[in-house]
């Protein structure tokens, strides 16, 4: 195996970020299985009790006697999913998208780039809304309404990068040797991308996550008594001034993924630039 | 000029990018012809046409660009040829090696990647066979240690060693013809010399045809056994190398040639210049180009543009009413 410290030369944060992410996501596996409570059992004695008080609620207990550690972490599970997830497909629509408008150019790209227009304009919830209708209030609806829109911007950052890539001279040169147009793309374009893309992926597990508890707060994502990051805050918030940590529990996990996301991002960016090796 | 047909043959070859208000007119009816295995220099001012003229050739120039005239290669047209059957000319009939080899070569690919792509967008070589290939076009272009070069990435190495590259990718392919432009300017002098006589050797030993094009004439008047003047997107003057440098009969030509600094010269002497400055890309020519600039111009020349004609003394041709009569620069 190789030496973690050889992963992300001159990076020590990226290198705790990553540790620090796979040990909350190895605790949102393994971590319900330490404590006695499940995530949606009632502990009619205990309701929203403090953290650190009897009964093992080591997190605390929400206004219906939950645990909150085992709910929190059920929530970082199903929230990280979503977001890595969503943002996989956003990833993949997204760049192959972007890659081919701003490569082809012209009458290609702009009709690539409408039709991602038409879909930032259409109206969000009455979309989503729509879609539940149509297809029922299952997790599978909710992962097409945020793929519906995650891959958007994502194509927008990939045809700004490609465009720029397609002047640049090692790209003439490579025409001008009659190298395969997709081997242009797939060899000369895309690793260029890597960073901008990985960056902004990093940047969109987050948007995700947010998108999804926006939705579950609506009513229309994850539904009680199930957890999501998103739907625990969204409680906590409203419970704020007498039982702050229902809102800071989950809030933590969230900004520890965030920041650790945005770290490891900047480590892999110049991990895969060759000028900074 | 023999009245074999060449390995290049250009008519009337015209660039122009046509604007809101008025268009630019880059290449201005342009007629060319460059032998099996000759080396031929295409010089002129910034902006004169050169490059476009060049990337024209391969039908490089960008989607906006209105290309009229002939290119034929080996005697098959090459504008209005389709994408594909253009994709399969360049790389392996024509080779392009372009000014600046720092950002020519993909910075996150090997140089061997980028050697064998090449070599495999065109022929049937194996990836072995291909990079085996490689390694011995690394080494003929004197590459040291071709072995561990293959392996490095663009960044590793000194300019002169990617310009020797990019010359390797070039010709990887087995290509008749070697465009090259300006493939010294980005390198300094010493690293020049040494480029400009691997082009020699590698056109008497491998018989590619090179194009080179150039600001310097003292590189073409060292590499080049044919010489082409060109000024406002026209030529001015054409015909062997030593004798147009030697005895120029376009105005121009001797200009350029005035202008060249020289080591003979007194320190203090002022470095000779032609006074005013080439026409505006948009503008509207009647006459001669260079007429507003020549110390020679007659009213003639401002109203009737002069054609290229063959029968300038020494071999050639050119486009004055009034050429220097085998006189020096005047």
């Amino acid at each position: 195996m190789i030496g973690i410290r050889r992963w992300f030369p001159g990076h020590p944060a990226a290198r705790t970020s990553l540790c620090l992410l796979a040990a909350i996501a190895l605790l949102a596996v393994a971590g319900p299985k330490l404590s006695p409570w499940r995530f949606d059992d009632l502990d009619w004695a205990r309701i929203a009790s403090a953290p650190g008080g009897e009964g093992q609620h080591w997190f605390g207990t929400d206004r219906l006697g939950r645990d909150l550690f085992v709910r929190t972490l059920e929530g970082v599970r199903v929230s990280l999913a979503i977001g890595l997830l969503a943002t996989l497909v956003s990833l993949l629509i997204g760049v192959t998208w972007g890659a081919i408008a701003g490569f082809a150019g012209g009458r290609v790209e702009a009709l690539m780039m409408r039709i991602v227009d038409v879909f930032y304009s259409l109206p969000y919830v009455f979309f989503v809304i729509l879609l539940t209708v149509t297809l029922g209030r299952t997790p599978s609806t909710l992962f097409v309404a945020i793929g519906a829109v995650g891959w958007l911007t994502m194509a927008r950052v990939v045809r700004i990068q490609a465009e720029s890539l397609r002047h640049r001279e090692f790209i003439a040169a490579a025409i001008a040797l009659g190298v395969p147009t997709w081997r242009i793309l797939v060899r000369h374009i895309l690793p260029n991308l890597a960073g901008a893309v990985l960056v902004y992926a990093t940047l969109t597990v987050p948007g995700m996550i947010l998108i999804e508890s926006f939705l579950s707060f609506l009513g229309l994502g994850v539904q009680e008594p199930a957890a999501s990051l998103g739907n625990l805050m969204a409680q906590g918030a409203a419970e704020m001034e007498a039982a702050p940590w229902m809102l800071l529990v989950p809030c933590s996990f969230l900004v520890a993924i965030v920041l650790a996301l945005g770290f490891v991002g900047d480590g892999l960016r110049d991990l895969l630039d060759p000028r900074e090796r | 000029m023999s009245a074999e047909p060449g390995l290049l043959e250009i008519r009337g070859l015209a660039v122009r990018f046509p604007g809101d208000r008025h268009s630019v007119t880059a290449v201005d009816g342009v007629d060319l012809s460059l032998g099996r295995g000759r080396r031929l220099g295409l010089v002129g001012e910034s902006g004169a046409g050169k490059t476009q003229l060049a990337l024209a050739i391969p039908g490089l120039l960008p989607g906006a660009a209105v290309v009229g005239g002939s290119v034929r290669l080996d005697g098959e047209e090459l504008l209005g040829a389709s994408a594909s059957r253009l994709r399969s000319v360049r790389g392996a009939r024509i080779g392009f090696v372009f000014q600046d080899p720092q950002t020519a070569l993909t910075p996150h690919l090997t140089v061997g990647t980028q050697l064998v792509e090449t070599a495999r967008a065109h022929g049937k070589l194996g990836r072995r066979a291909a990079r085996a290939a490689a390694r011995q076009l690394l080494e003929r272009v004197q590459v040291p240690d071709p072995a561990t070069r293959l392996n490095q990435y663009p960044h590793e190495l000194s300019g002169g060693l990617r310009q020797r590259v990019l010359i390797a990718i070039a010709l990887i392919a087995g290509p008749q013809l070697l465009i090259a432009d300006e493939p010294t300017t980005a390198l300094d002098v010493t690293v020049e010399a040494g480029i400009l006589a691997l082009f020699r050797e590698l056109n008497a030993e491998l018989g590619t045809a090179l194009l080179l094009v150039s600001h310097d004439l003292a590189v073409v008047a060292d590499l080049c056994e044919d010489i082409a003047v060109m000024y406002a997107g026209r030529l001015l003057e054409q015909g062997p190398a030593a004798a147009v440098l030697e005895v120029p009969a376009h105005p121009y030509t001797a200009a350029l040639a005035g202008a060249s600094p020289r080591l003979d010269a007194p320190a203090e002497a002022p470095l000779a210049a032609i006074a005013g400055g080439p026409p505006a890309p948009g503008a509207v020519l009647t006459g001669c180009a260079f007429a507003p600039r020549c110390p020679r111009a007659a009213p003639r020349c401002v109203v009737e543009a002069p054609l290229l004609r063959s029968g300038r003394p020494g071999g050639g041709a050119v486009a004055c009413h009034y050429p220097l009569a085998g006189a020096g620069p005047p």
